[in-house]
């Protein structure tokens, strides 16, 4: 069974048709990537995804549940998350505590466990701190855990959203431009991250304009072009597609 | 360890404070700041963890004085009783406030409470048979606390008064503590940091934001439940313009978002306009520019001063 199920789903903004129609299913387990040129809607169905907006039309299934009228928060909690196209950290705290705040979905004492019960509390901070831990290591970031994210390195930054995103153990993590200004060596270090996260058995459904680095990371890859799918296949395929080149690499040879 | 000594020697020298301060006047302010401290660490938990500017705090303030004098008198519920319930029906407006304004951004939130509060005044002034308008509500008689073999304490002065409220101020900054370093004072900071990040990770922000400002309000609730047990006098002047500035200041300049900030503000900003009497008329005119000279020079308030200064002596 495909583990993300996305139906007809249509947005409009303004009479400007964002997504048309759009109707594709993802495997669990798989890397699946979305290109497209500039303003072809996938920055728009990573919202409509993940509750930050609401679909005209259409609905999302994640392992058989609707998901398509549910907050954001409840959605993330179900076990959808994401990353931003432009980076998205709590600045001024330190890296250990955002990939703690990350934590929140997966631990539950309240305010009044807060005041009254020590026990409740004290579990939380234990398993926030082994899932802390844990993700810095494996981020490489172990060494930075009491900076400010703020003041962490471009590449960094990046990886710690990352480490975020996988605190609340998602089973479908949706990765929007990883690698926009990430030099050579900053995006072989994120393709080896996103290979271990496949053999962790997360699902990665990723947006991204580095032509090579999708080559090299997705097993499939879906082409929007202005809100409709044009394509759906293996990348050696897409590669070949003549539709393909025609409105995507068309324009941008350099990276095929 | 250490930390632990600090605090039971701060502990000692603000239990021996009106012991060292003897005159009535002095033992007076020391309780004003009591109060103060109350309130502001209250109104910090909105304005520096949730990080959401305030402007309709004297709302909650007010009614929780009204409601502890007219459940004491108009219904004769016992002090202790008639502060937890004024403490609580703060809350309760603090939630109904919040429900529809906290999912508003920005400066709105504040022009929200500002009205209301603009609004609670207008209330106590016309509502004369609950709150004998403009006249205020006299008479508020002070709390007993029956002991054994028929004797009674009395919080009647100064002296007792501080007790008590330092009972109140202890507790709250316990609770608060307590709040700050656990998983829901995680929630308010992630809203304050970046709340669709937040959302994004599975935090019901509405949620957060609404149980930081009922927590807020029961702490300045329990500051105007207080402050009318004390001065036994309320009159609709809690309402106004005093009480919403006041502890904004004692936050602000003392440090938004640190639990020591709000009290050092607090006590700093009771004594200081005291000790600038000597300068007559000039007086309110240099209270306004250590003021400004808070704000511009101090951002990050006399405590995150104090913080730099001994991290730089710590690297030393």
């Amino acid at each position: 069974m495909s583990i993300l199920r996305v139906e007809n789903l249509t947005k409009n903004f303004g009479g400007v048709l964002a997504l048309s129609d759009l109707t594709f299913e993802v495997e669990p387990g798989k890397v699946f990537g979305i290109i497209g040129p500039n303003g072809s809607g996938k920055t728009t169905f990573f919202n409509l995804t993940t509750g930050f907006l609401r679909p005209d039309r259409g609905r999302i299934l994640f392992d058989g549940k609707d998901m398509t009228r549910l907050p954001s928060h409840r959605i993330a909690s179900s076990g959808i998350v994401r990353t931003y196209q432009s980076t998205s950290l709590f600045d001024k705290l330190s890296v250990a505590d955002n990939v703690r705040i990350g934590t929140h979905s997966r631990t539950c004492s309240g305010v009044f466990d807060a005041i009254f019960s020590r026990r409740k509390t004290r579990l939380d901070r234990e398993y926030a701190g082994k899932r802390v831990a844990e993700l810095l290591a494996f981020t490489g970031l172990a060494h930075e855990e009491g900076e400010r994210a703020e003041s962490l390195s471009y590449g960094d930054q990046r990886r710690l959203e990352i480490a975020i995103a996988l605190a609340t153990d998602p089973k479908l993590l949706l990765l929007d431009e990883p690698a926009a200004g990430m030099n050579q060596a900053e995006s072989e270090a994120l393709a080896d991250l996103v290979r271990e996260l496949r053999s962790k058995d997360i699902t990665v459904l990723i947006v991204e304009h580095n032509m090579k680095l999708m080559m090299k990371l997705c097993d499939r890859i879906l082409v929007l072009d202005h809100g409709i799918r044009l394509v759906e296949d293996v990348p050696e395929n897409i590669i070949k597609n003549p539709e393909v080149i025609k409105v995507y690499f068309g324009e941008e040879l350099e990276f095929a | 360890m250490r930390s632990r000594l600090h605090l039971i020697a701060f502990l000692l020298i603000v239990f021996a404070l009106p012991l060292l301060i003897r005159n009535p006047y002095g033992q007076h302010i020391l309780v004003m700041s009591g109060i103060f401290v109350l309130f502001s660490v209250g109104l910090n938990i909105i304005v520096g963890f949730l990080g959401q500017l305030s402007l309709g705090h004297s709302a909650y303030f007010g009614i929780g004085a009204y409601a502890y004098a007219i459940l004491l008198l108009n219904v004769g519920i016992p002090w202790f009783l008639s502060l937890c319930l004024a403490v609580m029906i703060s809350g309760l407006f603090g939630f109904l406030i919040g429900y529809p304004s906290l999912r508003l951004k920005g400066p709105y939130f504040a022009i929200v409470s500002l009205a209301f509060a603009m609004i609670i005044r207008l209330i106590a002034v016309n509502w004369q048979s609950l709150t004998n308008g403009p006249m205020g509500i006299t008479g508020i008689k002070p709390p007993n606390i029956p002991l054994i073999g028929g004797r009674s304490l009395c919080f009647d002065s100064a002296l007792s008064n501080y007790y008590l409220i330092l009972c109140f101020v202890i507790l709250g900054i316990f609770v608060l503590h307590r709040i700050r370093h656990s998983r829901a004072g995680d929630t308010f900071d992630a809203c304050r940091e970046n709340e669709e990040l937040a959302q994004s990770v599975g935090i019901n922000t509405s949620r957060a934001k609404i149980v930081a400002l009922i927590i807020s309000t029961m702490f300045i609730g329990a500051s105007g439940g207080l402050y009318a047990q004390y001065v036994t006098y309320i009159s609709p002047e809690i309402f106004g313009w005093y009480y919403i500035a006041t502890p904004l200041i004692m936050v602000i300049i003392g440090g938004a978002g640190t639990i020591a900030g709000p009290i050092i503000g607090a006590v700093i900003f009771t004594f200081l306009p005291e000790f600038l009497r000597a300068l007559a008329e000039y007086r309110l005119v240099i209270f306004g520019l250590i003021m400004i000279v808070g704000v511009l020079f101090m951002p990050e308030g006399m405590y995150g001063i104090w913080q730099k200064i001994s991290k730089v002596k710590a690297e030393k």
